[in-house]
């Protein structure tokens, strides 16, 4: 399949806990551990007044990410909660 | 100097070679900044923990890596920055994935590395002292191999043989200030792309951009090497000699207790201070950058900014070059980003524009991709690096950005920079809030350049839409940073310091890049 078949799309999560810049870039270095397994490409929080922070993952279209390996790595990097 | 065999311990000792205050001073201050060099040289290489020969970066290539992360083989479906490690900042400068600011630090510590060392070598040749450093006799050899052999059996040669370096140091220092530091700054500005753009061949004699990347690797290797052998003789081999020479520049061993805690202060003053830099860079980053740019400007304008690219009439690279793999930093922009963008994605681009504008009179026009294939054409083979280390070569074709501008008439009154923005968001906020347009500024000199286009072909191919379709920015002088992809618009500004962070693009503003990515 072709770029324009499975085109990257992205996906938003919502966490709670990440809020500090040592707080996303943890949480960064964890995931960036499990990407490639997960066939995941980019990764970004968004920070912003509200509780949760916007979590917004990058892949292909034919990929569903995992959000219960994700959940599983945030939790185990710090205190960090997938919510949705 | 005769052999050391000749002299008795009574003569060397009452020789007293003399260490000057000028000798001393340069060594103490080559030390404080090799280490902010080493240091800052992991905090790049960090970034990027990989090393190749090749002409291309793919994953599972490299010769060397310090990373157990895994990564796709498939093109576009990651991006660099997921190979990013954080460093402690009691390792990098400033540590914490602040490649941007490693960088700086990397260029002002090697800039005054360099002068020091320049200072250091006229002074050596001012004043005669080369010849107890130089070797002028073939007998340095069989000398430096029985010393050698000694040190391998835990044994120490008389201070007799110091007169006041023996055969062996005499080798070793040699090889590193005649050697080793000019093979560092020869590899380390062989990935600049001001460098590569100009003097292809030169770049392409030491292996591409990973050749140098990775000689000036297994350089760093010696060097710390070096370092690590040298300080521990300096304390296991007549200390008492040593340390009196280093301190007072003197060979009466009565001073040793006072040079001994003397040096001992100063070592770790030397660490503490590194340390303090790479916390106080964290806690400033702004301010840090915009001291550490000014500063590292100065050699990019003696050495850098007047280089212009070449890629179009040499010879050197060629299609044959044409690297198998290409690494991208950000990925495509998805329908939440900019749904204009996917829109005309889904209608093979007939509908995609790109605004060519002048943000200082508010004109502006809508150019379609057919109407920009009907401008001139440009065609290369190029390198692309990434400030990470990555790189990638292809053939690259498109429009020059001089002739797109000139659609617009000549340069608007007051507008000093091309700023160009893409239908994608940024990867990441200097601060983590929402993300906002990605965009570079390129100065005057650097959109005029020749091999300054907006590509809509690489490798004779429409472009791959991780690789920027339909339309990209190619600037051949700079880094990775500077091309925008995935085009939005092309404007006049009068000052790039009103736009994002006000430090002139989107890496600049959130990873603390230079505006100039010359290197």
């Amino acid at each position: 399949m072709t770029e324009y078949d499975d085109p990257i799309v992205s996906t938003t999560l919502t966490v709670r806990g990440v809020k500090t810049e040592d707080q996303v870039r943890e949480a960064l270095q964890a995931l960036f551990d499990i990407f490639a397994e997960l066939d995941l490409g980019q990764a970004t929080f968004e920070v912003t007044d509200a509780d949760a922070t916007r979590l917004i993952v990058k892949h292909k279209q034919s990929v569903t990410p995992d959000r219960d390996a994700i959940a599983q790595v945030l939790a185990a990097t710090g205190d960090f909660r997938l919510v949705d | 100097m005769p052999p050391s065999r000749d002299y008795t311990v009574e003569e060397v000792m009452a020789m007293n070679p003399d260490f000057p205050i000028w000798l001393r001073a340069t060594h103490l201050i080559n030390f404080v900044l090799i280490g902010m060099l080493l240091r800052s040289g992991w905090e790049i290489l960090a970034s990027l923990p990989r090393l190749w020969w090749r002409n291309d970066c793919a994953p599972g290539t490299e010769w060397l890596r310090f990373t157990r992360r895994k990564l796709p083989k498939e093109e576009g479906v990651y991006t660099s920055l997921m190979d990013e490690k954080s460093l402690s900042p009691l390792i990098g400068l400033p540590g914490r994935e602040n490649i941007g600011l490693g960088r700086h630090w990397h260029g002002v510590s090697v800039m005054l590395w360099v002068l020091n060392g320049v200072v250091y070598v006229a002074l050596l040749f001012g004043t005669g002292l080369w010849r107890r450093i130089i070797p002028t006799s073939w007998d340095v050899f069989p000398e430096a191999w029985e010393s050698f052999k000694m040190y391998l059996s835990f044994e120490t040669p008389g201070i007799e043989h110091f007169q006041p370096y023996d055969a062996l140091q005499m080798l070793g220092y040699t090889f590193v200030i005649f050697i080793l530091a000019p093979f560092m700054i020869l590899t380390g500005i062989a990935m600049s792309p001001a460098i590569r753009s100009r003097y292809p061949r030169y770049v392409k004699m030491l292996g591409g951009h990973q050749g140098a990347r990775s000689l000036h690797f297994i350089g760093m290797v010696l060097m710390a090497g070096f370092i690590v052998m040298h300080v521990g003789l300096v304390f296991l081999v007549h200390r008492e000699h040593n340390l009196v020479h280093m301190v007072f520049g003197d060979v009466d061993t009565a001073r040793y207790a006072q040079a001994f805690v003397i040096m001992i202060a100063t070592i770790v003053a030397v660490l503490l201070f590194w340390i303090a830099l790479s916390y106080l860079t964290l806690a400033q980053r702004a301010r840090a950058h915009t001291v550490l740019v000014w500063f590292s400007e100065i050699g990019r304008r003696i050495f850098l900014n007047w280089l212009r690219p070449r890629m179009t009439t040499q010879d050197v690279y060629t299609d044959d070059d044409i690297s198998e793999f290409h690494w991208t930093n950000g990925l495509p922009p998805t329908q939440e980003e900019s749904a204009e963008y996917i829109a005309a994605r889904d209608t093979n681009w007939s509908s995609y524009t790109i605004t060519l504008g002048d943000d200082t009179s508010g004109n502006a026009r809508e150019l379609t991709l057919d109407e920009i294939r009907t401008l001139p054409q440009t065609s290369y083979v190029a390198i692309h690096t990434c400030m990470q280390g990555w790189s990638a070569t292809s053939r690259w074709t498109g429009v020059k950005l001089s002739d797109l501008l000139e659609l617009l008439g000549p340069r608007p009154k007051g507008a000093n920079y091309i700023l160009v923005e893409s239908y994608g968001l940024a990867q990441k906020m200097v601060d983590n809030r929402p993300r906002e347009p990605f965009y570079a500024c390129y100065d005057l000199e650097t959109a005029m350049e020749p091999n300054t286009i907006l590509a809509y072909e690489r490798n004779g191919r429409p472009l791959d839409i991780h690789l920027g379709a339909p339309a990209r920015m190619r600037v051949e002088s700079h880094h990775g940073y500077k091309m925008v992809k995935w085009v939005r618009s092309i404007r006049w500004v009068a000052d790039y310091a009103e736009y994002g962070d006000g430090r002139g693009g989107t890496r600049e503003d959130s990873a603390f890049q230079a505006l100039n990515g010359r290197i």
